[in-house]
């Protein structure tokens, strides 16, 4: 009995961390342009500089 | 630098920018069209680039001008503008965002975010590549917005700024970030309580020895509170915004099921008699929201409410004192003295004071072919001067320029309330809800007489299982889906309730020039004395030499290898003169040539004449040509419509016009924008409704009093008028099947009424007889969104196939 509860709640913790995740990845405003991250991906890395706000 | 040759050879493809020509300028065995594009190429290898290439096949963009407009970004020298442009500004480090309407690939974003490797005193770049934004970050004390903007430029990527970028609003609508949030948790409830509530489904009543089902209905009910709290919020405010205008929307009936199904599965779990409904509820939120989200997706790349500040200019050079000013445009005075470089907009109505003008009303009245005007003529705002600059004595100020003014009155009458359904949504809700409570009503009866103890059983369960979500989900995923078939297709419905106007369409009005013809490519015919081969030679060198823009088309169509020219010189507004080896070639007007009296021309069109040593040859005849397939459309326009012409010209064109239209159709020429305003109206107000096909400002006011406004432009990133709609103009020839679309996507929506209702039938035959429990409703929920979605997706991707639209 006592391991469905377990697991249970392990599902739901893990279910969690993708939505946390997506909540995250949504707020930073990454589903915005996601056909420029697309691109981004296939360019080889150089010296990549971010804009610092 | 290495060796440039000229090659004499068949037709090569530009290695920048794609171009086909015949004479290529080589350049370490690589092909360029110009020195435009070589030029670009060679700053990408000095800079370690050229991987730009290695993503897209001729990823350039063609080079007008090689040296930059370097007086075009003046205003980007004003503190004033500046402010208002940064978007951050600390100490030395400013960030600006660029509009670059040319980003198309992934070479684009590659080389835009290597600008600080091009540029010193740029640190980082970043593209928004669907907003076609670059937002640059730099050292102020190194390099200036302006110097930014003519590196772009010079790369083929010149900023575009406008009036609106300093009236400080957004006109881009946003996907909405809590819609994505919404949509998220709702998606995360709804699946674990999906997932905790098969226990109790498929018990087949094996009692709960572990006692298991408290637990798992505990954390249904935790899981339950921010569907209904946080994600469903946006159905209450729907709701509650129609209630309080007395207007009974989708959202009403909606959210009263919901409420509904919330309430009684409460009362079942504190009861223990049943788990409740929470898993078929959280799945309404959560399709709700995805079809909703759909629909907005497709408007993310364009604007509708667009009016004439995205289109002008920030500022205008003004001649004050003996000194040039920027000003910005709504400081500019009657009287001042305005200076329009080349390519430059004319932003105020005005007197031409100086210089020959040659102006291109095209985003005006749609007419490619510009037009030249003497000092003392009266120019419009909105004109774009081509060549050398002009000076215009201003007459009016921006907002009351004669265009600019006809628009803003129009929008002023135009003002509606904005409705997010098409109205056989709502009639049919209003029905469906109607029907419902009639039907609870009859059950509520029924059980009164036979056994009390049912009447809030069978009440509540009529109530929520046949939640409209079905007829919601079914039009918002048909609308959605369409829309954005027919985007792929060049062709932009400002909403759902737009194509469903069109199938009351009963005449279709015409605007000819822009509209039928074209305004990229003019047709160039030439009239007169054979010219030998060696002579055409001559008039492309000489054309080629030319600021005029009518004498680059010239070189461009006769497209012929480059001469050495010994001395060439521009008279502008008039024409060119100059000599090669022995020849003089001169190119221009009637006046310049004096041939006054020589020649009589028939052709309505610009005229350039060509004289070779003294005597004259013939002359070049340009004119916008129409648009290819129009006669296979209007033939399958005219077995529906009415079809009428209004065109602004005289009617040297209606003979041509009338081998493209059917016999039976109207045509009326001489039309000043106020007159096919009136027309409209007229039209309008007769119960005729109808579709205005227009394009430019001049049409502004025929498309706003039209029932249905479809605006052609050649670029969706620039400006175009208010309308319902906006064409590709590559896409017209398509408008026979955009018209069969929408009667299909009517038919559609009713279809899959019909699957929902014959879904809702089943759950009310077990609800009225007071049998339905959760798990039914967890079937049949799943199962009729499931259905409508596919059958809407396979249907509307199957009528587009039929029709030969692009998938």
């Amino acid at each position: 009995m006592s391991v469905v509860i377990i697991l249970m709640v392990l599902s739901i913790l893990v279910a969690g961390s993708f939505l946390v995740a997506y909540l995250w990845s949504a707020k930073t405003g990454q589903f915005e342009d996601p056909d420029a991250n697309a691109f981004r991906i296939l360019i080889d890395d150089e010296k990549v500089r971010e804009i610092k706000k | 630098m290495k060796q440039t040759v000229e090659k004499i050879n068949e037709a090569k493809t530009c290695y920048h920018c794609g171009a086909k020509t015949k004479h290529v300028i080589a350049f370490e065995s690589l092909d360029f069209c110009c020195n435009g594009c070589l030029s670009v190429y060679q700053i990408l290898e000095k800079n370690n680039l050229c991987q730009y290439y290695n993503f897209n096949e001729n990823p350039g963009q063609p080079i007008d001008n090689p040296d930059g407009i370097d007086s075009k970004f003046v205003f980007l020298d004003d503190e004033n503008v500046l402010q208002k442009i940064y978007t951050f500004k600390q100490g030395n480090e400013a960030h600006i965002t660029f509009y670059l309407p040319q980003v198309h690939c992934s070479s684009c974003l590659y080389l835009l975010e290597n600008l600080y490797k091009i540029h010193g005193g740029v640190n980082a770049a970043k593209l928004n590549f669907s907003k076609k934004e670059l937002v640059v970050a730099f050292d102020t004390t190194i390099t200036t917005a302006r110097k930014i903007a003519n590196v772009l430029s010079k790369l083929g990527y010149e900023p575009y700024f406008s009036l609106n970028d300093i009236g400080g609003k957004d006109s881009k609508p946003k996907l909405s970030k809590m819609r994505l949030l919404r949509l998220g948790v709702a998606g995360f409830c709804f699946g674990n309580i999906m997932l905790l509530s098969f226990p109790e489904y498929f018990s087949w009543g094996i009692e709960d020895i572990d006692g298991l089902k408290p637990f798992f209905q505990l954390v249904i009910l935790v899981l339950i509170v921010p569907v209904m709290t946080f994600s469903a919020s946006e159905f209450y405010k729907l709701a509650w915004g129609g209630l309080k205008q007395k207007y009974l929307n989708i959202d009403l009936p909606i959210v009263l099921a919901m409420f509904i199904a919330f309430g009684r599965s409460l009362y079942e779990v504190f009861t223990h008699s049943g788990p409740g409904y929470f898993d078929s509820l959280s799945g309404i939120v959560f399709f709700m929201l995805l079809g909703r989200l759909l629909q907005d997706k497709t408007y993310q790349k364009i604007t509708f409410d667009r009016d004439y500040t995205s289109y002008f200019p920030i500022s205008a050079t003004v001649f004050k004192e003996g000194k040039e000013l920027s000003v910005q445009l709504p400081d500019i005075e009657i009287n001042d003295e305005l200076i329009i470089h080349d390519q430059e907009i004319i932003p105020v109505d005005g007197l031409l004071a100086a210089g020959e003008a040659c102006i291109d009303y095209s985003f005006v009245t749609g007419e490619s072919v510009p037009v030249t005007l003497n000092a003392g003529s009266w120019v419009y705002a909105g004109g774009r001067q081509l060549g050398s600059s002009v000076r215009v004595l201003a007459q009016k100020t921006v907002s009351q320029s004669y265009l600019v003014s006809l628009w803003n009155q129009q929008k002023k009458e135009g003002d509606e309330p904005t409705q997010l359904e098409s109205n056989y949504v709502q009639k049919a809700s209003q029905y469906f809800t109607l029907g419902l409570f009639i039907l609870a009503t009859l059950a509520a009866i029924y059980w009164a007489n036979y056994d009390p103890s049912k009447i809030w059983d069978a009440v509540t369960a009529v109530l929520l299982v046949a939640c409209p979500c079905a007829l919601l989900l079914s039009v918002t995923f048909t609308h959605g889906h369409f829309l954005s078939l027919l985007a792929k297709n060049g062709f932009y419905l400002k909403g759902p309730k737009s194509l469903d106007k069109m199938n009351t369409i009963k005449q279709i009005v015409f605007d000819k020039t822009g509209t039928l013809t074209q305004s990229k490519n003019p047709s160039i015919v030439y009239e007169g004395q054979k010219l030998t081969s060696d002579e055409l030679d001559l008039v492309a060198a000489i054309s080629k030499e030319s600021i005029h823009p009518h004498a680059r088309q010239i070189s461009k169509f006769l497209d012929r290898a480059k001469l050495g020219i010994t001395e060439a010189l521009n008279y502008p507004g008039q024409g060119i003169r100059g000599r090669i080896g022995t020849h003089t070639v001169e190119l221009g007007s009637k006046a310049f040539l004096k041939i006054d009296n020589q020649i009589e021309i028939i052709e309505k069109g610009s005229f350039i004449g060509v004289k070779i040593d003294g005597q004259f040859k013939g002359y070049f005849i340009l004119k916008s040509a129409f648009r290819p397939k129009l006669m296979q459309l209007m033939q399958e326009l005219e077995t529906q419509f009415k079809l009428t012409v209004l065109s602004g010209d005289n009617d040297s064109e209606k003979s041509l016009l009338k081998g493209i239209f059917p016999n039976n159709t109207n045509m009326i020429f001489n039309q000043k924008p106020l007159d096919k305003r009136d027309f409209v109206s007229a039209l309008e107000s007769a119960d005729c409704t109808t579709m205005m096909v227009g394009d430019g400002l001049n049409d502004a006011g025929a498309l706003m009093s039209s029932s249905f406004g479809l605006a052609i432009t050649d670029d969706v990133s620039y400006f175009s008028p208010g309308s319902d709609a906006i064409l590709l103009g590559d896409h017209l020839p398509q408008l026979g099947a955009f018209f069969k679309m929408s009667q299909k996507m009517r038919n559609i929506i009713w279809w899959s009424f019909a699957i929902s209702i014959a879904y809702n039938v089943v759950g009310l035959f077990f609800a009225v007889r007071a049998e339905l429990n959760p798990m039914i409703a967890a079937i049949l929920m799943p199962a009729s969104s499931i259905t409508i979605v596919l059958f809407t997706w396979i249907a509307s991707t199957l009528s587009a196939k039929m029709l030969k639209l692009k998938i």
